[in-house]
């Protein structure tokens, strides 16, 4: 039986979600997304640049790799209802990732704004990913809005800090039904396998690739992290942290022993 | 006329919006258009004929996480 994750109408099978930001140059992009095999990707939406040669970012993502736009930019669930809308007139599909920040300094969204934003976008038909803060009191609050996934951060957005939210992450995989996917702050593979071993469902890692001097390498890299998490998680290692060693062969029958 | 254009006022002699995209932005393709307020289909463009105080936000999709 294949380990699949379903959001949405969509299956996937690699746990490796990525981002379109900060790439030195778009053209890693797609070399990016055949290393490491990742079925679905963000981007933004902005006003155009006149005075930049703009160039259409999804002429850079292979047609077979899920469009996730988010709502970047939205300071209130009214802002980020418009941008999904947007998005999906734009023919960008129907999922959306929310992303509601008011704070400049560290990034945090604002779970209560993009809950309400959930509510109206799971109503109109989109597939909606929150990016949220986590907190258990919310996991309700999502399952019963319709979200697809609660996406809590790790760390701030950019920071490569790792998985600081850990605890409370924890207490989401074990107390919600719906997939758990880390977005926000990975910086190293080993913090996306961290993740996964924890049995989150999925991880969505950006800066940490498209800031890598090798991309393509480094998408392949997280991918490979990402199954090797997987697989630790679905072996359910129940090695326990000990205080002391606990040998591998019995401490008797040792060669050369005189009583 | 006097449009608005991403937020600031200016003077245009463009008559329809698929002008107006092209003259500022130098393609058609991989925009999108919100015509005082609303999404305005991209087959909608070139009949949509620009008039006095007309709001416009001319988008495009970008790199973002």
């Amino acid at each position: 039986m294949k380990d699949v994750l379903k959001i949405g109408n969509k299956e996937f099978t690699n746990r490796l979600f990525t981002g379109t930001g900060k790439f030195a140059s778009k053209k890693f992009i797609p070399l990016m997304l055949e290393a490491s095999g990742s079925e679905m990707i963000t981007v933004a939406l902005r006003r155009v640049d006149f005075s930049a040669g703009d160039e259409n970012i999804l002429s850079y993502i292979p047609k077979n790799v899920v469009l996730l736009p988010n709502t970047s930019g939205a300071r209130n669930s009214a802002e980020a209802v418009r941008i999904a809308n947007i998005a999906r007139e734009a023919g960008c599909g129907d999922f959306i990732k929310i992303e509601v920040i008011n704070d400049s300094r560290y990034l945090m969204p604002d779970n209560v704004e993009t809950l309400k934003a959930t509510e109206i976008l799971v109503k109109d038909g989109f597939t909606v990913l929150p990016y949220v803060m986590p907190d258990v009191s919310f996991i309700k609050r999502f399952e019963d809005a319709g979200a697809a996934a609660i996406m809590p951060l790790g760390s701030a957005i950019g920071s490569n800090r790792g998985i600081r939210t850990k605890e409370i992450i924890s207490m989401l995989i074990e107390l919600s039904r719906l997939p758990i996917i880390v977005d926000a702050g990975i910086g190293r593979p080993s913090q996306a396998a961290e993740a996964m071993e924890m049995g989150a469902a999925a991880v969505l890692v950006n800066t940490a690739i498209s800031s890598a001097e090798d991309p393509a390498t480094a998408g392949r890299a997280f991918s490979l992290a990402v199954q090797a998490g997987r697989m630790a998680y679905l072996a359910d290692m129940r090695g326990e942290i000990t205080s002391g060693a606990v040998a591998s062969s019995p401490l008797t029958g040792f060669l050369g022993e005189r009583k | 006329m006097r449009i608005s254009v991403n937020g600031t006022p200016e003077d245009t002699d463009e008559l329809t919006v698929a002008s107006l995209v092209l003259a500022k932005t130098g393609r058609l393709d991989g925009i999108v258009v919100e015509y005082n307020g609303s999404v305005l289909k991209k087959v909608l463009w070139d009949s949509t004929y620009l008039k006095e105080n007309d709001e416009l936000e001319l988008l495009s999709f970008v790199g973002g996480g």
